[in-house]
Formats: structure tokens, sequence, C-alpha cells
């Protein structure tokens, strides 16, 4: 699902840290579409994610400087959850740039 | 700078095995013979053929080689009233009645080409030869965002001194600079092939669209109008955009300027090079296709004696042949054309257009348009105000939508929804919202009327309730001074 970027089999170790997050956010939430994107100024570059579809309650959330998420179906889940979710997100982010 | 210099830094340019890399064996995706044997032998399509070519592109299905050939030697003329009309239903279905607005930005015209056509060419000595400081460039952006333009194309000679490094800069730059309420949202760049390495230094500062034209795909043409400098290499402009897309500039646009040699044939060049990008990238072709006719430069000759111009009838046709070729990818028609030929054109399935332009270096900011710094004339000189008040007439509502780059909607994910036609899901209420901006921020008060009226029709055509809701409500928030809102 991820490997849909251009030569992510040689992507970096921060990207096989989005597959990983992936993989286990739809464990727990299997129901929802994301989009991964690195972020070069201003563009949010798609490089992943299991959505391809045009969905008009996508979500974005920066996860640190040089990564994001779009979640497009973000409605799906209670706004608690996904608080969460993100908090989650974003604090795996911060520990693999302290590692 | 030394003319030593500039030698050194022309012979590093090309990387002979980035250019070889998408090559088979010694060939390139052009194959002259097989483009002119298929041109030949669908000299005279079948009636059926044509309306069968044309419901398949209906279908958003990309043509096949084949195909496109038949519909270029098409001569019934009720069959062509059949294709203009195809192409605005699929430009319709895929992308809606908007027009996205953009200005081009000339940011430099030195050059180490000689391109016979050209009014930047190395040896035009009648060309004032100029390129922008970032002060210089600061004030050109605060005279476009005044305006009211969010999209910029930013354009760049071939030389030293506005390599990637220096383009890269002016990236930031423009992203930099504010004014009120307004600012640059999406900086595209129309500069020459470069290496991967330089195409990555232009990806981390957020280009936008990456632009690089072939001008013609026929081999011995292209020699004889490129004679000297980098651009002599066919095949490292050839293969631009594969490196764009290796380099993660995942939105590329493809293009060829009519008039340098048989309209058929570049058309036929700029479908082969779609089909290129594809087969090695996904099914991610070009993000846009544009389609410059040649225009009178100074002191540039060559022009006047030249036997492939293209009349505004052909003209509009190949725009034809190109919306059905490739039904989803995003067309450009530029102020190249005069008004008239723009009004005509757009209706065959354009979906972007340039409006306020001034082409010469410095232009925008000293307001005149300089004949001697710009590297064609410009036919369309209505203010942006006067071209988005005429498109309302037509009813097209401009979108100076940016939030598909900053929302992650780039590459294959672009290109799935747009081959799905539902790019027009998204993009009609951000056309909305933007329009909205500048008719508060910039309009005239003639535009203010026209366009509140449209964006009253498009609130009733969106597709549903809810959407309408959303919409409304951001919409709310834009007239208490909220900016920069997008779904």
């Amino acid at each position: 699902m991820m490997a849909q970027k251009i030569g992510l089999e040689e992507s970096s170790r921060d990207e096989q840290l989005l597959k990983s997050m992936q993989e286990s956010l739809l464990r727990d939430y299997p129901q929802l579409k994301v989009r991964w994107s690195r972020i070069l100024g201003r563009r949010w570059s798609h490089i992943g994610g299991n959505s391809c579809e045009a969905w008009l309650g996508s979500r974005q959330y920066q996860l640190n400087s040089e990564y994001g998420i779009c979640i497009d179906n973000a409605d799906d889940i209670c706004k608690e959850d996904l608080e969460s979710l993100i908090i989650q997100l974003r604090e795996n982010m911060a520990d693999e740039r302290q590692g | 700078m030394e003319a030593a210099k500039v030698k050194e830094w022309m012979d590093s340019v090309v990387k002979p095995e980035q250019a070889q890399k998408y090559m088979r064996g010694e060939k390139d995706f052009i194959d002259e013979d097989y483009i002119e044997d298929i041109l030949l032998t669908k000299i005279k399509p079948e009636k059926q053929e044509i309306r069968d070519i044309i419901a398949k592109a209906q279908e958003l299905n990309r043509l096949d080689p084949e195909e496109t050939a038949a519909l270029l030697n098409c001569k019934d003329e009720d069959l062509w009233q059949e294709m203009y009309e195809a192409g605005l239903k699929i430009k319709q279905q895929v992308y809606g009645r908007r027009i996205v607005t953009f200005a081009p930005l000339y940011i430099s015209n030195l050059c180490v080409n000689s391109c016979v056509y050209c009014g930047f060419r190395k040896d035009n000595r009648e060309s004032v030869r100029k390129q922008l400081t970032m002060d210089e460039l600061r004030e050109e952006v605060k005279a476009l965002i005044q305006q009211g333009h969010k999209r910029l194309i930013m354009v760049y000679g071939e030389h030293p001194s506005s390599d990637a490094g220096y383009i890269a800069e002016t990236l930031k730059t423009v992203y930099d600079t504010k004014v009120g309420n307004g600012e640059i949202r999406r900086s595209n760049v129309n500069a020459a092939p470069m290496s991967i390495e330089d195409l990555r230094q232009l990806n981390e500062v957020g280009i936008g669209t990456f632009q690089v034209f072939q001008e013609t795909y026929h081999h011995q043409t292209y020699k004889r109008l490129h004679p000297k400098g980098i651009k002599a290499d066919y095949r490292w402009r050839l293969y631009a955009m594969h490196r764009a897309m290796e380099a993660e500039v995942d939105d590329v646009g493809i293009g060829a300027l009519f008039g340098l040699y048989d309209w058929k044939f570049d058309v036929m060049g700029l479908l082969m090079h779609t089909i290129d990008l594809e087969k090695h990238f996904g099914g991610v072709g070009p993000h846009t296709i544009s389609f410059p006719r040649m225009e009178p430069a100074v002191n540039t000759p060559y022009i006047e004696k030249n036997s492939y111009k293209v009349d505004d009838e052909t003209f509009k046709r190949l725009v034809t042949v190109i919306r059905l070729s490739v039904p989803y990818t995003g067309m450009i028609l530029t102020a190249r054309e005069n008004a008239a030929v723009r009004q005509e054109v757009i209706q065959v399935g354009c979906t972007q257009i340039d409006a306020g332009s001034n082409i010469a270096i410095g232009g925008y900011s000293e307001n005149n348009p300089d004949h001697h710094k710009q590297q064609f004339i410009l036919g369309d000189n209505r203010n942006l105000d006067e071209a988005i008040r005429d498109m309302a007439s037509l009813g097209y509502i401009t979108s100076f939508c940016t939030a598909g780059y900053r929302a992650g909607r780039t590459g294959h994910i672009f290109m799935d929804i747009a081959k799905q036609g539902k790019v027009n899901h998204l993009c009609m209420p951000n056309a909305i919202l933007t329009f909205k901006e500048y008719l508060l921020d910039y309009a005239s008060p003639e535009t203010m009327i026209v366009g509140e009226g449209l964006i009253e029709k498009e609130m009733q055509a969106l597709p549903s309730d809810a959407l309408r809701e959303k919409v409304s409500g951001m919409l709310k928030k834009i007239e208490a001074g909220e900016r920069d809102l997008y779904v």
C-alpha cells in the first residue's frame, strides 16, 4: 500500500518509520484513508499511503518539520481518538529525531 | 562573467549517463519512422472510427498514437465540431467550469544558447540583457501580489548566473514576500533541463511544476534550429522530465512550440512524451501540456520566413486533439495568443491561462512592456481584472487554487484523481474560495458584481448540500477576514 512512490524501496529511514507507523495505525483504525507527505517549503509532496480518492473531509497535520499526514476520512473516527492519534504520531517522529 | 568560466560551466551541465538512462539502446522514444508511418496509414479515417475515438476520450482514456493520428487527419467539418464539443465536455467533467490563472515572471534573459527563433538567443545584440537581483525580484512579486496573483511561472534563460542555486534562491524569495493579505502560494519554474542533483535543490525549496518544452520533437529540425549551446543536445532536453520525476519533482510540464515544424508531428511528439513518462513512472505523465505558437520577437527574422506557421483554425484543432488524446492532463493556453483566439480556444478544453501578463524582465514593477527585454511579443494585453471579467462572462470561474500541491495531492495522487474525473470535486470548492478572496481584496466594482453572481451560481451547482454548507461556512470566514482556506 505504501510502496506507490517511485524509489520507495530505497527510501530513507524516515520513510521506513512512516511505513511502520501506517501499519500500526491501520491495525487500530483499519477504515482510515491516509496519505503521507514530505514537506518541501510550501509543497506537501506525496510519498505514500493507502488513499488515492478525492475526499472532501481531508485534514492535514504536520508531524515534524519534514513530514506530514493527510487523513482523508478523519470524520470516521471520534475527535478524541483523532487527537490522541496525532499526538502519538508526532511523538514517534520526535523520538526518531532524538534517536 | 568571463567567457572561459561560462564555457567551463557549459561543459559541466550535461550528465551523459543521466541523459541515456531511459533510452532504449541508441534510440529515444521519438521514433520518427513510426510517427510518419501512422500519420500516413491513418490519412483517411472513417467517420465511425473518429466517433469511436471521441467516445474513448470521453471515458477519460488516453488515446493510442494511431487514434491520435486519425484525429489529426480528420477532414470532416462536422466531426471537428463534434471533437470541439467533446473537448469542452471532457474539460468540464474533469476540471469543471473553472480556469486556473497565473502570471509569468521572467527573471533572467542571459542565455548561452542560439535558438534561431528566440529573442533571448545569445547573439541577438538588440536584446537588452537583465537578471533580477533579489531586491528587484521582491518588487516584481509585490506588484504581482497587488494585482491579486497567487500562482507564478518563473522563467529563466540558461546561463551560469541563473543556475539551480540562483533559481532556488529566487523561489525562496518569492515565497517569503508578502503584501497585506496577499502572497504567492505556488511558483512553477520554466527553465533549462537540469541534472537530477540540481532538480533536487529546487524540490527542497518547494518548486511547483517544473516545465521544459521540447520546442519540436523532430530531430533534424531541432538540430537546425538549435545550432549551438547546451540546448543543441536534443536528448538532454528530451529526458529532462524523466530526471525531474526521478528527483521527486512529481509535477512536470511538457510543451512544444508550434510553428517550428509540422504541427501534426509535434502533437504526436507530445503524446509519445506522455506515454513514455507514464511507462516509466507508474502511470504518471505530465501535470500540464503547453502548446505555445511562435510569435514575433525583436530582431528575429526567422519567424517571418518560416513555412510551418500555424493558422488560428489549425491551432484550435491541434489543441482539441491534445485535449482528446490526454483527457486528464492540465492544458495551458498563454497570453501569446490574442484575446479573441483565447476566448475561442479556451472552449475546447484548456484548464489554465496566464493573465495580466508582462514578460519584460522587471516589467511588472516598472509597469512597462519593453519589447527589447522580452522573449517574444504578447498577443493578449488585458489586465487581470478584465481577463477575469471576460472569463466570467463565458461562465468560467477564475481559480487561484493551490491546495492540491499544499495538501499532498501531487504526482500519482493528483493523476489518479484526474483519471477518475474527480479533480472537479475538490477544485471547484477551492476555486470558489480563492475567487472570493480575489473579489474582496482586488476586484474592480464591475468584476465584483459579475463575480458574486458567478459564485452564487456555482454554489448552487455543487454536488451536495453538505458540501454547499461547508463551502458557505468557509465563505463567511473569508468575508470576516480569514484567508487561504481550502478543502
